[in-house]
């Protein structure tokens, strides 16, 4: 990711879970959230993943200049489908918080989410 | 290797300029966090082994010095082994490590040891100049990657009253980990905590210290085991 786009990204990573297909659905959505960080925001990009028997979560943060969803394109999915509707179909949820320091992604799964739904 | 450890309240900026000694084995690495750093800051001394820096340390006495974890000489024991050479001079300089290691065990080393705090190679100019002010003031310097270590290393389950206090995290403590892990600065900690920076920079100095003097052995298994992954 830091080689296809020139950004550095700081990783961290606490505690360890099982995967299943619905993490899967987690770790896609936050590669959209990392992708846009680089493309859009700016300054180091640090993501930060916590797991635990309850539930999964990522945080994407940039120091770029910031957005709101409302004024993106109704034809751009990126943010809506990839991330939002990708974490809603998989029984987790996404929260954007942008202010002009930068943005954060939240992206949440808990354990149960996997009996949830089956595949999107 | 507690000396140090009281005088993380009160003290802000140094006056002027801080005097600092750059440690690293690797000379292009050091000339370029030369230019990097603000013009405050005194590069006074440089290393490239262990025996170099604790020679250049006694006779500089430096008020920082920016420690390479990874360092050939000595024992082999790289950075934790020039602050524990030093030890005598640990309420007067402090120690702020930096890496590109990933190795849980030597970056938890370096902190036992006496290190301020931990910051990764990837770190801007101005962010490793506020981080030299930090610490030379009496704070904890503490990185993304560090603050993943200590919620690891502690779980992310808050103390009960029934834990020993050095072997846990408070509930606060906890919430400022998680955010300074998220990337945030202290200043966007206070803010979204709605506490002040001098809070912030307490609660972190506290777990610095519970890092260092937690006796709980799973902090050494831990660390060792993670070496593994």
């Amino acid at each position: 990711m830091e080689d296809l786009l020139g950004n550095a990204v700081e990783v961290v990573t606490v505690g360890d879970a099982a995967m299943t297909e619905a993490h899967e659905a987690l770790v896609q959505a936050s590669r959209e959230a990392m992708l846009n960080a680089s493309r859009h925001g700016g300054g180091t990009v640090s993501v930060y993943l916590e797991a635990s028997d309850g539930q999964a979560e990522i945080f994407i943060k940039d120091r770029g200049p910031g957005f709101e969803l409302g004024d993106v394109p109704a034809d751009r999915l990126g943010i809506r489908e990839s991330i939002i509707g990708r974490m809603k179909r998989h029984g987790g949820s996404a929260a954007i918080l942008s202010t002009g320091d930068g943005t954060e992604v939240r992206l949440r799964l808990p354990a149960a989410a996997e009996h949830a739904e089956g595949k999107s | 290797m507690n000396t140090t450890l009281g005088t993380g309240a009160g003290t802000a900026r140094p006056a002027n300029s801080v005097r600092v000694v750059i440690v690293d084995d690797h000379a292009i690495f050091r000339s370029g966090l030369k230019a990097d750093l603000d013009a405050s800051i005194h590069v006074v001394g440089e290393a490239a082994t262990v025996e170099q820096a604790i020679a250049v340390i006694v006779q500089q006495r430096p008020d920082v010095v920016l420690l390479d974890v990874h360092l050939p000489g000595g024992l082999g024991g790289g950075g934790r082994e020039v602050i524990a050479g030093s030890a005598a001079l640990l309420s007067t300089t402090r120690f702020l490590a930096l890496s590109v290691s990933d190795a849980a065990e030597d970056v938890v080393a370096v902190i036992r040891a006496g290190a301020r705090g931990y910051v990764t190679k990837t770190i801007s100019g101005a962010e490793i100049t506020d981080a030299v002010f930090r610490v030379a003031g009496g704070d904890a310097v503490f990185s993304p990657r560090l603050a993943g270590f200590v919620l690891d290393a502690f779980g992310t389950a808050p103390a009960d009253i029934a834990d020993d206090e050095l072997d846990k995290l408070s509930a606060r403590e906890l919430e400022v980990m998680r955010l300074i892990a998220r990337g945030y600065s202290y200043k966007e900690v206070a803010k979204e905590l709605f506490i002040s920076i001098k809070t912030v920079e307490t609660h972190v100095s506290a777990v610095l210290r519970k890092l260092q003097l937690s006796s709980r052995h799973e902090l050494t298994k831990w660390a060792a085991e993670r070496r593994l992954l």
